[in-house]
């Protein structure tokens, strides 16, 4: 990817072709509206940030979890292209409450993009975002997040040591890593678009709630299926 | 008979009847639970039990490891302790082979005046295209629920829990690595319209240790003289999160058969490869299902997996140290070395409990107690298999004499 060709297809024929590609990776499509579907990705998620924190290379994560204001999950995220390339991931995002240091239940986000480039085949990965900046969060909760140009984003390193402190990724306000076909690695967010998903939301927790009002409660609302997810978060936070 | 008693008897049965008919909701609404409930079963046992396969794997496939009379008379000893505590529902492991093992249970109670039926899932196959044509001849073993007949005992699925490449069904298959399945039915409750969801399952088994081994390695390394800690500590981390991720995916489909409340409570049941001190327990509690050990009245602990007692775990002493653990002690002295493969080798004798009834929303009404199963051994002195079972009775609360129901 990355090097750019004139492509001789348009976006008109090759675009059925890669919203099939990206339904047929991603895990959750059409019935993304039913509870257990929204359950599963909550466990998923769950999971991808459990074996994210534990690797023994992930030591940066650890370290930025402790101070971030937010995460974002994406346990399946896929890239996928001919010519035109396609972005697709569902994910949840919770924020640490300022208040009581605790954790918000998730809300369900909704992760896309679209580039133009030589880009032949699809790729699927779990991804961690790390979130640190009080204005980013202000933009997350908006009704669309662009990780564009202005935001500052980074690829986390990824290693056993304290290797990456002195570089400039630890300064960045959304910083991303991500797994793929076993192997954990940088995937840079850039260029992408964070979307709520109120709907799911809405399914999730029984009643008419939005993201913003999910993330910003101090009181906090809380499902009891999320207990789990919350605690992981909780775990990481507090260890020595 | 004088035509005014005759008008008078008419207008008595009539009133009588519009009587009846009018009070119907009241009077017959209870006499209708009484009999519902005089009709429930007094008593009901559950008990699940890992059978033990028999089987040895090796570098190049899969062998026996024991005689087929040693086998024989395993299964011999199992059977006469079914047929004594006549448990309603079986939730069986490492049935083997697939069907026959389960059928045999069927047909050899069934010689003992017991009527039960069988369901089973196969969750390894190795290679297998039929009966006769496989890969690995003696590999095609799993899970199994024997239930009493009047429980009208029915196979939901088989749900593949995890496992990335492979499918077994009972008599083709394959897998290019290790599987795992939960086995779900539903039974009814004899005398009652309460339907039930029930699965036997067996967890994902990998490098398995507990705290105490662990803290010594942790200790080890902040000495700094266990430098490969992280990566033993990674790989236990790795074996506890697939049996979450498994433990999630089949409550959360129980949930989802249960989503119209048409079952009364569900019961998850097998060898779940972990202990009361490891995160997949907490994983259950959150889950909000309850282990049954946890409220049953009991004699003290009730380690199912017990090499102190059980002859077949301790003719399996002699266990090589896992791989793992060898190449994470390679670089240290070998002071270090003795000092691990020593506490390993403790670790391998601690008695466990590694099987679990786990339940939500079962018969709250009946009082329950819990105790081991399969203690019996042959002439060998040997048991029936290298796991006990666990046994849970449940006696209605009106039955038992001075029993108190759990809250």
């Amino acid at each position: 990817m990355g090097v750019l060709v004139k492509p001789s297809f348009t976006i008109r024929q090759v675009g059925p072709l890669l919203v099939g590609i990206l339904l047929a990776l991603n895990p959750v499509t059409a019935s993304a509206d039913d509870l257990f579907d929204l359950q599963e990705l909550v466990d998923d998620a769950r999971l991808t940030f459990a074996r994210f924190v534990m690797h023994p290379d992930m030591t940066s994560l650890r370290a930025r979890v402790k101070e971030a204001r937010a995460v974002f999950i994406a346990p399946a995220f896929v890239k996928a292209g001919y010519f035109v390339g396609g972005s697709l991931g569902k994910g949840v995002v919770l924020v640490r409450v300022e208040e009581t240091g605790e954790w918000s239940d998730p809300a369900f986000y909704t992760i896309t993009g679209v580039s133009v480039g030589l880009q032949i085949g699809a790729k699927r990965s779990e991804v961690v975002a790390v979130i640190s900046s009080k204005v980013e969060i202000e933009s997350l909760l908006s009704s669309r997040f662009m990780l564009s140009a202005t935001t500052n984003l980074a690829v986390g390193p990824v290693g056993g040591g304290a290797g990456g402190s002195a570089t400039p990724t630890l300064s960045a306000d959304v910083i991303s890593f991500a797994r793929s076909d076993g192997a954990y690695a940088g995937l840079t967010l850039g260029g992408l678009v964070m979307l709520p998903d109120n709907d799911a939301n809405t399914v999730y927790y029984g009643q008419p709630i939005k993201s913003a009002d999910i993330l910003t409660n101090p009181v906090g609302i809380h499902h009891w299926y999320s207990a789990r997810l919350r605690a992981t978060l909780r775990k990481v936070q507090n260890e020595e | 008979m004088d035509i005014a008693y005759v008008r008078f008897f008419i207008v008595l049965l009539g009133l009588s009847v519009v009587s009846c008919a009018g009070s119907s909701p009241s009077v017959s609404g209870p006499d209708e639970a009484q009999v519902a409930s005089r009709s429930t079963p007094d008593r009901v046992k559950f008990l699940t039990f890992n059978a033990l396969h028999g089987l040895a794997t090796g570098k190049f496939g899969v062998t026996a490891s024991e005689t087929p009379e040693q086998n024989e008379s395993r299964f011999r000893l199992l059977i006469a302790q079914l047929a004594r505590e006549r448990p309603d529902i079986v939730f069986l492991q490492e049935v083997n082979p697939l069907p026959h093992r389960a059928e045999r249970y069927v047909s050899a109670l069934k010689a003992l005046g017991l009527d039960y039926m069988q369901v089973h899932q196969v969750d390894a196959c190795g290679m297998r295209a039929s009966e006769k044509a496989a890969l690995f001849t003696e590999l095609n073993n799993g899970l199994a629920i024997l239930a009493k007949s009047e429980l009208q005992l029915r196979k939901l699925m088989g749900l593949k829990l995890s496992g990335d490449l492979g499918k077994c069904q009972s008599t083709a298959g394959f897998q290019l690595g290790e599987l795992r399945y939960a086995l779900i039915a539903e039974i009814r409750m004899p005398g009652s319209k309460e339907k039930y969801l029930v699965a036997s399952t067996h967890l994902h088994s990998g490098f398995e240790t507990g705290s105490q081994f662990l803290r010594t390695l942790a200790e080890l390394h902040r000495e700094g003289r266990f430098r490969r800690y992280a990566a033993v500590k990674w790989d236990v981390e790795q074996s506890r999160l697939r049996r979450i991720g498994e433990l999630d995916l089949l409550i959360r489909t129980l949930n989802k058969l249960n989503r119209d409340r048409s079952y009364s409570g569900s019961v998850v049941a097998g060898d779940l490869n972990f202990e009361l001190d490891f995160p997949e327990y907490e994983e259950v509690q959150l889950l909000r299902f309850s282990d049954m050990s946890a409220v049953a009245e009991r004699e003290g602990e009730l380690y199912t997996a017990d090499p102190v007692h059980n002859g077949w775990i301790k003719q399996n002493e002699a266990e090589a140290i896992p791989d793992l653990l060898l190449n994470a002690i390679a670089p240290e002295e070998a002071r270090v070395q003795e000092e691990i493969t020593a506490a390993y080798r403790a670790e391998l004798q601690r008695p466990r409990r590694i099987d679990y009834i786990l339940v939500d929303g079962l018969l709250p009404e009946y009082c329950l107690s819990q105790a081991l199963f399969g203690l019996e051994t042959d002439d060998q002195g040997l048991p029936a298999s290298d796991h006990y079972g666990l046994l849970n009775t449940y006696l209605r609360a009106d039955v038992g004499q001075g029993c108190r129901p759990r809250p």
